[in-house]
């Protein structure tokens, strides 16, 4: 009786334990796009799940998304001097292609917002009658809702009085200012200052951005707040909020709650930086934390945040409760992953 | 009657070129796929008659010899001594007469859009393993710099590839001239931005030289970069015999003349390593005096 018991407390506690790991298991996508092939990294288990070639070496892939069942692909390019003009729908092991969506030539990164949407960006090579192309494409119907034309190439997308705007980097110079263009109605903000840069992000209506090295004396190395007026549709009230010494570059990554994550990057392989702000815009507080080398791109999962570096195999974990981070190297592989994706939170 | 004999004759004028474009695109692509395989002496012979270049540095045994004497000494003492170290360095680094060995042809305009993918795959050197990647390190970089990659065997050099870097507070920092086959008579860009990680995720290898503006000012790179960003948007030049062309341009022509455009009538800051020819290959970029080498991925 009593070894039965015990038998079945075991199980109960093996059984405890195997679903507390199941229903905590984070899994993280790790594109590698100079190798051409994406990890799936377990978080908990501290493993690496599954490696997948994502395309051929001569070719080029820039960005995965994950999907309910399967992955959208972002080919850039085919081959040397051939760009890509369609996106593909793997399955869920990467062993067959499902789908392939025709897209404007040369597509890029894919900025995923709202519940199922991501915006196709593409390089210079999609320029055509003077605009830039970029669509919206439906993650869950996987069809392109919408093609937009923008002045300049779309760096990100933020989210604006309630709608989702995308934010345009002046790659030609035309615009003397950044372009904040609303996905539904196409209308436009203008941060109407060339000094400022596009890596920028909203929070309660609220612009912030970052200016990297290369930029003006005065505006260099240092993030922004900008107020908007609602009446001229312009945003010109910039104030400098915090000017980083050293090191210098910082690039926002990206949001987690109230704090603005910001990763310190020449984007560079060799030479790169290892560190990384918090940046509190309630009380314009920052936390400095060590991170990998590179820090180029980020995800948030509950109170976590994943960083990934561009100068070697690395991810960085944040606790944003407890300001702390911890260093995940996964191999010594140069470059490192220029996209992270959460699969399972 | 006379309406539709107008009509078919139109017709099948439009047919008969119609036909020989097709016909001459066809023996443009067998051409180019024929012409590496050919013997030494035949490819001369073939690809002179059909207006191909062989590019040589027929005056030159050193990269030394490069350097123009007169400006050599005009020079103040320092910068001589500058110019005959790097020359020595590359010297060290890819002897010259290795250099000089290396295969270079400028195919015609015509046969140019189907000789622009021509390499041989996996082709390992010291200088890449064939794996398309490289860790250049492009912290150092400087508005104005030169950008050159390797990645196999190309039919106008050893370096594949130019392109300059602009740097700016945007994701896109570096300029290029990218062609694409299926750009050919498609009217769009030609020179454009690509970020950082093309030029480390798509070669084997990637150098980053710096050019010497002298005499004037080095205020002249970061005005070379931006002539570069003014042309944004025009197309990609096939003509790679004709430099020149301020209206299309390609790779190493858009770099060289970023430098060439912007200087002074009486100081022109030539990047050209042959300067009289009417062509500028990107391994004629390397070879200058004017340029030197700041880091590479080797």
């Amino acid at each position: 009786m009593f070894k039965k018991n015990i038998f079945a407390a075991a199980i109960l506690f093996a059984a405890v334990f195997l679903f507390s790991n199941l229903a905590n298991s984070q899994t993280l996508l790790l594109l590698n796009s100079g190798r051409d092939y994406c990890y799936i990294y377990s978080v908990n288990q501290k493993k690496i799940l599954a490696k997948y070639k994502v395309c051929e070496k001569k070719a080029s892939c820039t960005d995965i998304v994950p999907l309910k069942k399967g992955f959208l692909v972002i080919p850039h390019r085919l081959n040397i001097n051939v760009d890509a003009t369609e996106l593909y729908v793997y399955n869920s092991d990467f062993s067959k292609i499902i789908k392939k969506i025709p897209v404007e030539k040369s597509p890029y990164k894919a900025f995923v917002f709202g519940e199922n949407k991501a915006l196709i960006n593409h390089t210079f090579f999609s320029f055509e009658r003077m605009k830039f192309v970029a669509e919206i494409v439906n993650l869950n119907t996987l069809k392109i809702e919408k093609i937009m034309y923008f002045d300049g190439i779309p760096a990100g997308i933020i989210k604006l009085f309630g709608d989702y705007y995308a934010v345009i980097e002046d790659v030609r110079g035309v615009v003397k200012g950044t372009k904040l263009v609303n996905l539904k109605t196409e209308e436009f903000f203008l941060v109407n200052n060339p000094y400022l840069s596009s890596n920028v992000v909203a929070l309660n209506d609220i612009l912030y951005c970052a200016v990297n090295d290369y930029g003006e004396k005065d505006y260099a190395n240092a993030l922004f707040e900008i107020v908007p007026s609602m009446l001229s549709k312009v945003y010109s009230s910039v104030k400098k909020v915090y000017q980083f010494k050293n090191p210098k570059f910082p690039y926002i990554l990206g949001l987690a709650g109230n704090f603005i994550v910001i990763g310190f990057t020449n984007h560079s392989i060799k030479s790169n930086f290892n560190k990384i702000c918090l940046f509190d815009t309630k009380n314009k507080e920052t936390f400095f934390l060590q991170s990998c080398f590179g820090p180029e791109c980020m995800a948030v999962s509950k109170d976590k945040i994943f960083v990934a570096g561009l100068s070697s195999e690395c991810i960085t974990e944040i606790s944003v409760s407890e300001k702390k981070s911890k260093i995940i190297k996964i191999s010594d592989t140069i470059p490192g992953f220029s996209s992270i994706r959460i699969i399972k939170d | 009657m006379k309406r539709l004999l107008v009509v078919l004759a139109v017709f099948s004028l439009v047919m008969v070129s119609f036909a020989k474009d097709i016909r001459d695109n066809e023996n443009s692509a067998d051409f180019v796929a024929k012409f590496f395989q050919l013997p030494e002496q035949q490819k001369e012979e073939i690809g002179t008659e059909r207006g191909w270049v062989k590019v040589d540095f027929v005056y030159a045994t050193n990269y030394e010899d490069l350097i123009p004497k007169e400006l050599l000494n005009k020079m103040p003492e320092e910068l001589r001594e500058e110019v005959l170290n790097s020359a020595m360095e590359k010297e060290a680094e890819f002897p010259f007469a290795e250099f000089k060995k290396v295969e270079r042809w400028i195919p015609s305009p015509s046969d140019m859009p189907f000789a622009l993918n021509y390499r041989i795959e996996n082709k390992n050197d010291k200088f890449g393993d064939g794996d398309g990647v490289n860790a250049c390190d492009f912290s150092v970089a400087k508005k104005g710099d030169v950008l050159l990659v390797h990645d196999g065997f190309v039919a106008w050099g050893w370096h594949a590839h130019a392109g300059i870097f602009y740097g700016g507070t945007g994701v896109y920092a570096t300029i290029e001239s990218n062609s694409n086959q299926s750009y050919f008579g498609d009217p769009r860009p030609g020179v454009h931005f690509e970020p950082i990680s093309h030029w480390n995720n798509d070669y084997d290898f990637c150098r980053i030289m710096r050019v010497r503006t002298w005499p004037l000012s080095t205020s002249y790179r970061a005005k070379a970069a931006e002539y570069a960003k003014k042309q944004l948007g025009k197309p990609y030049n096939f003509n790679w015999l004709w430099k020149w062309s301020t209206s299309k341009f390609y790779c190493s022509q858009l770099v060289w003349a970023g430098y060439y455009r912007t200087s002074k009538w009486y100081a022109r800051i030539n990047i050209d390593a042959n300067p009289a020819d009417t062509w500028v290959a990107p391994d004629e970029l390397y070879a200058s005096w004017r340029t030197y080498n700041v880091t590479s991925s080797w």
